[in-house]
């Protein structure tokens, strides 16, 4: 009876592909950890311990959810797996100490923890994306597909088990606003869209789009709209506060958003050069975002209304492509670009493949531009590397400029987007019948 | 059977998991830590609490005749001029060392020019300190003459902590003043009687100073060795790392006296404030000596017994707990 439940279970496509994934994850995340990055959330975790809040002493710049959320990973590594050290510090790391300070060496017991939970986010964002397939589709082949091209995608799994990113997070929250306002659960899906800003700002951009949405949907009745908007609009809000109390109450609301407003202050001091060329393109990135809204209303107008849904979710992933059309900004951002290039690959044709796998492992290139460092926490917990040895080769080998290679990466976005133009019914309709 | 609404679900376990994090996080710390020491004759026995899994380190040393200090002062004053810096950046960097002070169980007074004046014209040396992180000491206590109000309190034991720039290299004037800075020379000869003592090219140590030992016990992971002292100058006890001669942390007796000046090299980055109240509340000095350290990991209360040795003239003990130090709590035994 158990082994025909397990052999049931085991014939799932989807438990295959996650065991896939996991295995994958597993050997990434031993092997490859981006220390500057892991050795932030340590120091941070030790700032909870210490009961100095998210932004009382430096240390962590983002909004406020991934702080609640490493609180969270901390209480259940302390408390659930009893794990006395977060870092281990042997002097010999002092090598790899810059400008901002020494490098909190992550335990294997830590990385466990925090890589672990990255690669639920990840599987939970892989469903998220099988569920809005589904409800285009109703096609569980496709929905697999889709799956499978977030899960087992080479820059999703290096940002969650080498970065120790947490852009899946964002994604997740992304994903829910849109499953929530195409199933007309519009407090809901202020709540997810708040609560997906409070984790990464990029989902911001695809606000034009839900506001078109809204409208499109209940054109009929220009009241309902508003209805519904309002009440998405408030729960966001009351969300936002929420979420944000303790920042207001001890007076740090201007730390919630300091990833963003710390790159504008550095823009003339020309720190940061591609992320300046980010900031500065922010007015028409947001003109873009904007002129997305209007698309929906257009494709809208030319699709049946039951084709509605997938027109939105469709252009509201499109928008994290087009915003991220920018050769510029942490390679780790366009890890919002997988679920636009899983929903195309699945439902429409798998000539967008290798645009995918383009942008995919240009950006991996780009991440491991310094490949060393990714090596230092392995060479530390195992001692089968000489880190001495490898601070050497980091010095000798890294790649200065990674602006060829983003080009390289953001290219695969731009085929993929004049193809999709392309083999529109909106630009078939436009200019093809007319000839 | 009624089917599961999957993102209902979903956005509901999240919402908890984010709560319980903010909760953790700002209003019901889970996290509570506490010691307390027993002496039996010569057995020193520490009790060390933490409400979570965790790790202590328990170091013991002997202080020879160095008063251990007692009485903290920070200098501030935003009506003086401070180098390479603001004075809003420097307010956020004492608030910074007043919360890693708290922890540990110490509180500081913040003392203007006139106050420092006041405090280095008294007969309050021997257990008092300064710490300077403005990168220069006010016209009201050095003007870079052996006469100066400072020379004589650091020579009838007061001790100085110092990070920024180099010491003595400024003297700060009333910001309102044509140069409210004024470049002093040979600072090195009037600090530590020795040319060259203070290292004026940027430098990271790289390898272990002499006592790196109890810098690795107080886990003090800072290599900033620009504006460090010479490994060369006497009486000198040197806890962090050493480039081209120069250790990023040192505590040095004062050539003309008994008083003491530690020295951070650098200048202010993320977790020097760290650094500094973990060497200010251990209470280590450029008598330290003897150093004993023990670590373990714990959940709840643990002990552990020490014996003083006969040599052991002042003996301390210092017990801190978490990898990156959350707790830390001194002992005069």
């Amino acid at each position: 009876m158990l082994v025909e439940k397990t052999r049931s279970i085991l014939s799932n496509r989807i438990v295959q592909i996650c065991i896939i994934g996991i295995i994958i994850r597993i050997i990434v995340g031993i092997l490859f950890t981006l220390v500057y990055d892991t050795s932030h959330w340590i120091r941070v975790s030790a700032n909870i311990a210490s009961e100095f809040g998210l932004y009382g002493v430096p240390g962590y710049y983002y909004p406020p959810i991934w702080g609640y959320l490493l609180s969270s990973i901390m209480n259940a590594g302390k408390y659930l797996f009893g794990i006395e050290t977060f870092s281990s510090n042997p002097d010999s790391m002092i090598l790899v100490a810059n400008s901002s300070g020494y490098i909190w060496t992550p335990t294997f017991a830590y990385l466990a923890l925090l890589k672990g939970f990255l690669t639920l986010m990840d599987i939970i964002a892989g469903l998220l994306i099988y569920k809005i397939i589904m409800i285009s589709t109703n096609d569980k082949k496709k929905a697999t597909i889709g799956f499978a091209v977030w899960f087992l995608c080479p820059l999703v799994i290096v940002v969650s088990c080498a970065s120790t990113m947490f852009e899946s997070v964002a994604v997740i929250f992304m994903l829910l606003t849109l499953i929530f306002v195409s199933k007309d659960r519009y407090a809901l899906a202020g709540i997810a869209f708040s609560l997906a800003i409070c984790t990464k700002v990029f989902p911001i951009y695809i606000m034009f789009v839900l506001i078109s949405y809204i409208f499109i949907k209940h054109r009929e009745s220009l009241k309902t709209g508003l209805t519904n908007l309002s009440t998405s609009i408030i729960t966001a809000f009351v969300t936002f506060i929420i979420i944000c109390m303790p920042q207001i109450f001890y007076g740090s609301t201007d730390k919630i958003f300091e990833c963003i407003t710390g790159r504008f202050s550095t823009v003339d001091s020309g720190i940061l050069m591609d992320y300046s060329a980010f900031v500065i393109l922010q007015p028409m990135v947001i003109i873009l975002a904007m002129l997305m809204g209007v698309l929906l209303y257009f494709y809208a107008k030319h699709h049946k209304s039951e084709e509605l849904n997938s027109c939105f979710f469709m252009i509201a992933l499109l928008t994290m492509a087009v915003v991220l059309m920018v050769p510029a900004g942490s390679p780790s951002y366009y890890v919002f670009t997988v679920p636009i290039f899983a929903y195309c690959i699945a439902v429409r044709n798998l000539r967008f493949l290798p645009f995918f796998l383009l942008m995919s492992f240009t950006y991996i290139a780009v991440i491991f531009g310094d490949p060393f460092p990714f090596l230092y926490t392995f060479a530390v917990n195992t001692n089968l590397l000489d880190l001495n040895h490898l601070v050497e080769l980091a010095d000798a080998i890294s790649l200065n400029n990674t602006i060829p290679l983003k080009i390289i990466g953001t290219s695969g976005i731009w085929m993929f987007l004049i193809d999709l133009a392309y083999h529109s019914s909106l630009f078939k309709r436009r200019f093809h019948e007319e000839d | 059977m009624k089917k599961i609404d999957f993102p209902l679900l979903l956005i509901i376990i999240l919402i908890v998991v984010i709560m319980i994090g903010q909760v953790s996080v700002y209003w019901i710390s889970p996290y509570t830590y506490d010691s307390n020491i027993e002496i039996d004759g010569n057995d020193i026995t520490c009790n060390v609490y933490s409400s979570v899994s965790n790790e202590y380190t328990i170091s013991m040393f002997d202080n020879g005749n160095f008063s251990n200090i007692e009485h903290l002062y920070v200098y501030f004053d935003e009506n003086y001029a401070v180098v390479n810096t603001t004075h809003e950046e420097i307010e956020e960097k004492i608030s910074n060392l007043e919360q890693e002070l708290e922890i540990r169980g110490v509180t500081f007074t913040r003392c203007d020019a006139l106050l420092l004046e006041t405090l280095l014209n008294s007969t309050h040396c021997d257990g008092y300190a300064v710490v300077m992180m403005t990168g220069a000491f006010p016209d009201t206590v050095y003007t870079g003459n052996t006469d100066d109000t400072l020379f004589d309190w650091l020579t009838n034991g007061g001790s100085i902590y110092w990070i920024y720039d180099a010491i003595g290299k400024y003297s700060a004037h009333d910001i309102t003043s044509t140069e409210p800075l004024s470049a002093i020379e040979n600072y090195d000869i009037l600090f530590f009687n020795m040319t060259g003592a203070i290292n004026s090219d940027t430098a990271f140590g790289s390898d272990p100073d002499t006592e790196r030992n109890i810098g690795s016990a107080l886990k003090i992971m800072y290599n900033e060795s620009t504006f460090g002292i010479s490994v060369n100058v006497p009486y000198s006890v040197n806890i962090g790392f050493v480039e081209n001669g120069f250790s990023s942390v040192s505590l040095t007796k004062y050539y003309n006296g008994t008083g003491m000046i530690c020295v951070f090299g650098g200048n202010i980055i993320s977790d020097t404030h760290k650094y500094l109240a973990q060497t200010i509340v251990s209470g280590i000095s450029y008598e330290t000596s003897n150093f004993i350290t023990v670590t373990d990991s714990f959940n709840g209360w643990s002990s552990y017994t020490l014996t003083i040795d006969t040599d052991y003239t002042n003996p301390e003990v210092y017990v801190s707990i978490g990898d990156i130090p959350v707790y830390g709590r001194s002992y005069s035994v």
